[in-house]
């Protein structure tokens, strides 16, 4: 088995024991948040695939689709989730920007040693700041339509 | 402008307002919430079946990066499910009957865009599998938003479970 499948292997496995560490009690809202980076995924990630941006060269489901159906699908809804649930809210705008770059930077450098040193990735019209600026800007939208949805929430009681 | 091309333009262009003028304020959220859901199992199936040979998307809006029809599963039918969820009736009888009625209403739509464009290539066997399909997909969906939705939001609003 090449590098890249146990790679995916493991990327699924650790993804999927990872939702257990949901807490109890904050299932829901980390459901919301889950399917609505799934919304913005799906489709952004078709985008850079049809405009050949970013291709990768070894996935699942390889003769269905050309973009990463493993990370649109399951890992970065996941990291989204808890994203959302350890969200800083409450300080200040300087703490909840370097939290959303902790995380962008957490996505974006395994991205850049897959790039590298694997097949599992590769930049066709793209550089790693793409990267790292969009996911930044995803994680943010999906932040915002996260509080609103849940504040509403808090109203209707 | 072919068929296709115009028919998901018109997708895009109705079924957004569509949405925005039927959707209740005050049901905007679990109305998103259906939508998502749904939206997460038509990706699921849609990408199982075209991975077993068992649905095709001639025309696509994305040829190149997938094999499915981006608009049908992206729009169409979770458009079709946050309407489903809304009419939802209170009284059990109704609900099978709404079940019924929904899942022909999809079954109606693939016909008409199966046999007119080639957005979608609709056989007797593809149909039999989405009534199936759809029906527990709507399931689903019904489960998740009663689970999903607080109980204040759900007496407010009857959202209850079949």
């Amino acid at each position: 088995m090449s590098i890249e499948w146990i790679i995916l292997y493991i990327v699924w496995l650790v993804t999927l024991g990872s939702l257990f560490f949901v807490p109890k009690d904050r299932r829901k809202e980390a459901s919301i948040s889950f399917l609505f980076l799934q919304f913005l995924g799906w489709f952004l990630g078709l985008l850079v695939v049809e405009l050949k941006w970013i291709e990768y060269p070894i996935r699942e489901l390889a003769h269905v689709n050309r973009s990463s159906f493993t990370f649109e699908f399951l890992v970065f809804p996941a990291i989204s989730m808890f994203f959302n649930l350890y969200y800083p809210s409450n300080r200040r705008l300087l703490t909840k920007i370097y939290y959303i770059s902790l995380f962008t930077t957490g996505i974006i450098i395994p991205e850049i040693i897959f790039e590298k040193y694997t097949d599992l990735i590769k930049y066709i019209h793209w550089e790693w700041y793409y990267s790292w600026i969009s996911v930044f800007f995803t994680l943010w939208i999906v932040r915002g339509f996260f509080s609103w949805f849940y504040k509403e929430s808090i109203s209707t009681q | 402008m072919s068929i296709e091309v115009v028919t998901t333009c018109l997708i895009w262009i109705i079924l957004p307002l569509m949405l925005i003028i039927f959707v209740p304020k005050k049901r905007i959220r679990e109305s998103i919430a259906v939508f998502l859901f749904f939206h997460f199992l038509t990706w699921l199936f849609s990408i199982g079946l075209t991975y077993f040979g068992l649905l095709e998307a001639p025309f696509r809006e994305f040829p190149y990066a997938t094999k499915i029809n981006f608009s049908m599963e992206y729009m169409v039918f979770p458009t079709i499910a946050v309407f489903f969820q809304l009419l939802f009736p209170k009284r059990k009888i109704y609900r099978i009957i709404h079940y019924i009625l929904t899942v022909t209403f999809i079954l109606f739509i693939m016909g008409v865009i199966g046999y007119f464009t080639e957005i979608m290539d609709v056989t007797k066997e593809s149909l039999t599998r989405s009534a199936l399909n759809f029906t527990v997909e709507l399931w689903l969906c019904r489960k998740y938003i009663t689970w999903l939705m607080d109980s204040e939001y759900t007496k407010k609003n009857k959202v209850e479970s079949i």
